[in-house]
């Protein structure tokens, strides 16, 4: 008997009764042909109480029970009721095992409830406030860390430190590099264009190294490591959280912020002011190598050029805000580590959100630098 | 035993994580409709037969025989039939957390079929019915306790009525009362269904209750010391070894 094998034939069996008997197969591979044959032969017949017959029923499986209550809801609609009749002894144990009776007396009750938009609103509100709310403490937390381990520096994990300084420092170095010379050289050689039309190409020189010293190595080096190792540390602290690493060493009476944060706070902060340094120069030798290229612009020229019109400052102050980029990309990185619940799910929209909130908070704290820079007088 | 069908055969079975071999030479049958235990200390390799038995891992030698099907040499289409035909228990219970209780056990039928919706809800609801978690569909996972996901899993894999359900220490972290209950539902399942049941577990409780047969494993031997009745290997056995496990005591040095 092949798996799809399966008859049906219906019978009057009294006033207002009929039965339909089954033979074969009533098992997953068939199911829904068997359904649509049942169900043509129940609607068609001049009765009200339609009987299954299953004493036939070779192999029997637990979507042969599931397309019966299915039957029995449909029937009902048109009228007519359906009862399971006799049963064979390959069908009666998983029948009983199915429980249709539950299953068509207790429909699954319905959890979604109409919420009005104030509410909506509201929960969002609130749910907002209480993030501020953690956040702020959190910033407390680690703030009063950070001041205990400028206190007492025997207390940190120099090791881990300079651990963290190598992975999130020294082995983002190439792609850093890589990503700073592209920029430098796509800066020259957009401006190329218009400084060619002017004649004024020794001016690249001024263009490439004002917007690399002040703005694209400072940002472009603290984008990648929010990428590289903001998105790390909230999966590793995530993950640690999920499985209970956390919890276990907080009563080992370890606090999870001093041996987990600020590692990483003091790792960032000191990785990228020097990470900025070497997408300072990558970038300027993009610019570099278009000038030259480019615009026959001779390499004394373009750094006298260059000395000229940057001062110390603008290194220094391009140095200066990735340090405040790395503890942004750090504390957001850990934060969000730290908030992590509900599984893999959790750890996967932590890494997200701590992205996010990275580079967010990198091009806020950018902007004030940049006006604060303006009304001091230094920018 | 000899009138019985014999569902898997392995025959020769090695395998060694590098230079650490943790089955050498392992051959048994497991036959149709009985509930197999494999059972053993920690470390013995009875996870790690398990994974090789289901195709999960790919052994350093001999072969695993489904029929006239060899899983270790199967080819892929090969390999996907006989997965319809698995359902297995991971230790955790392994939903996904991403979704519903509901889609979890849902998502194998709508991998293989194409059904009709309420169809699915009703094999959903009569699938979670039998675990004992009719009408919590609706929950995801990291709301439910360890005990409810496993029988969630339990759910899901034998959502497709497989021939051969395999549970990978399915007691492990259950309290006493939900592991006596999952060994009856294993029994009842079993039983109405006539499925095959390869079950790894040290519960000696468990396994006096729901085992037909038992073959234990033994990580120092790397292979099997005992095969058959568990009642009988505890009274009968002339391994120490053997008597020591089921009597729970300490070997002397």
């Amino acid at each position: 008997m092949s798996e799809n094998d399966f008859a049906a034939e219906i019978k009057s069996t009294g006033k207002d009764k009929a039965t339909i008997f089954m033979r074969g197969m009533l098992h997953f591979p068939n199911v829904e042909e068997v359904r649509s044959r049942v169900t043509e032969l129940a609607t068609n017949a001049n009765a009200s109480e339609i009987v299954l017959d299953l004493t036939g029923i070779e192999r029997f499986d637990s979507s042969g029970a599931a397309m019966i209550a299915v039957l029995m809801r449909d029937l009902v609609d048109c009228c007519k009721s359906l009862q399971i009749g006799e049963v064979s002894d390959k069908v009666k144990p998983l029948l009983h095992l199915a429980n249709l009776d539950e299953l068509l007396k207790d429909p699954e009750p319905a959890t979604w409830k109409h919420r009005h938009s104030f509410e909506v609103v509201g929960d969002w509100a609130l749910e907002r406030w209480n993030d501020a709310r953690q956040m702020l403490q959190y910033v407390g937390r680690v703030v009063l860390s950070m001041v205990f381990a400028l206190g007492h520096p025997t207390r940190v994990r120099w090791s881990q430190v300079i651990y963290l300084i190598q992975s999130t420092g020294a082995d983002a170095l190439p792609i850093v590099s890589l990503i700073s010379f592209l920029v430098g050289l796509v800066i020259a050689f957009v401006s190329a264009i218009q400084l060619k039309q002017l004649g004024a190409n020794i001016f690249i020189a001024d263009l490439v190294g004002l917007s690399v010293f002040r703005e694209m190595g400072p940002l472009m080096a603290a984008i990648m490591l929010t990428a590289r190792s903001g998105s790390a540390f909230a999966a590793e602290i995530g993950t640690m959280k999920i499985s209970e690493e956390v919890d276990a060493l907080t009563v080992m009476g370890i606090k999870p912020l001093d041996y987990l944060v600020i590692p990483r706070l003091i790792a960032v902060m000191l990785a990228l002011p020097i990470l900025t340094c070497f997408a300072d120069f990558f970038g300027i030798l993009g610019g570099l190598v278009v000038a030259i290229s480019s615009l026959d612009v001779t390499m004394p020229a373009f750094f006298q050029e260059m000395q000229g019109s940057i001062d110390s400052w603008d290194i220094i102050s391009g140095v200066m805000k990735s340090f405040f980029f790395g503890i942004l990309i750090a504390a957001a990185g850990c934060y969000y580590g730290m908030s992590t619940s509900g599984g893999a799910l959790g750890v996967g929209q932590s890494t997200t959100k701590s992205v996010v909130a990275g580079i967010f908070l990198i091009v806020i704290a950018d902007s004030i630098f940049v006006v604060l820079f303006h009304y001091l007088g230094v920018g | 035993m000899a009138d019985r069908k014999t569902l898997i055969r392995v025959e020769n079975l090695t395998v060694a994580f590098d230079d650490n071999v943790v089955l050498d030479d392992v051959s048994f049958d497991v036959y149709e409709g009985e509930i197999f235990v494999v059972l053993g200390g920690s470390g013995c390799g009875k996870s790690t037969l398990l994974r090789h038995l289901i195709g999960l891992r790919q052994p350093q030698g001999g072969s695993v025989w489904y029929g006239d099907v060899n899983i270790v040499t199967a080819s892929e289409r090969e390999y996907s039939d006989l997965l319809k035909r698995f359902g297995v228990l991971f230790q955790s219970g392994a939903l996904l957390k991403s979704m519903t209780l509901g889609a979890n056990v849902a998502l194998p039928l709508r991998e293989y079929r194409k059904l009709d919706r309420q169809m699915v809800r009703d094999l959903v609801q009569i699938k979670l019915g039998m675990v004992g978690l009719a009408n919590r569909g609706r929950l995801m996972p990291a709301e439910m306790s360890g005990g409810m996901q496993k029988r969630g899993g339990l759910a899901r894999a034998m959502v497709l009525d497989p021939d051969i359900l395999f549970f990978d220490e399915p007691s492990a972290g259950l309290d006493p009362i939900t592991a006596v209950e999952l060994d009856e539902l294993m029994l009842a399942i079993n039983t109405s269904l006539n499925t095959t049941m390869v079950v790894v577990t040290h519960e000696l409780e468990s396994v006096f209750k729901i085992a037909d047969r038992v073959i234990m494993l033994d990580r120092d031997a790397h292979g099997i010391i005992a095969e058959g009745d568990p009642r009988e290997l505890k009274e009968n056995s002339d391994d120490p070894r053997v008597r020591a496990f089921f009597n729970r005591e300490r070997l002397p040095e």
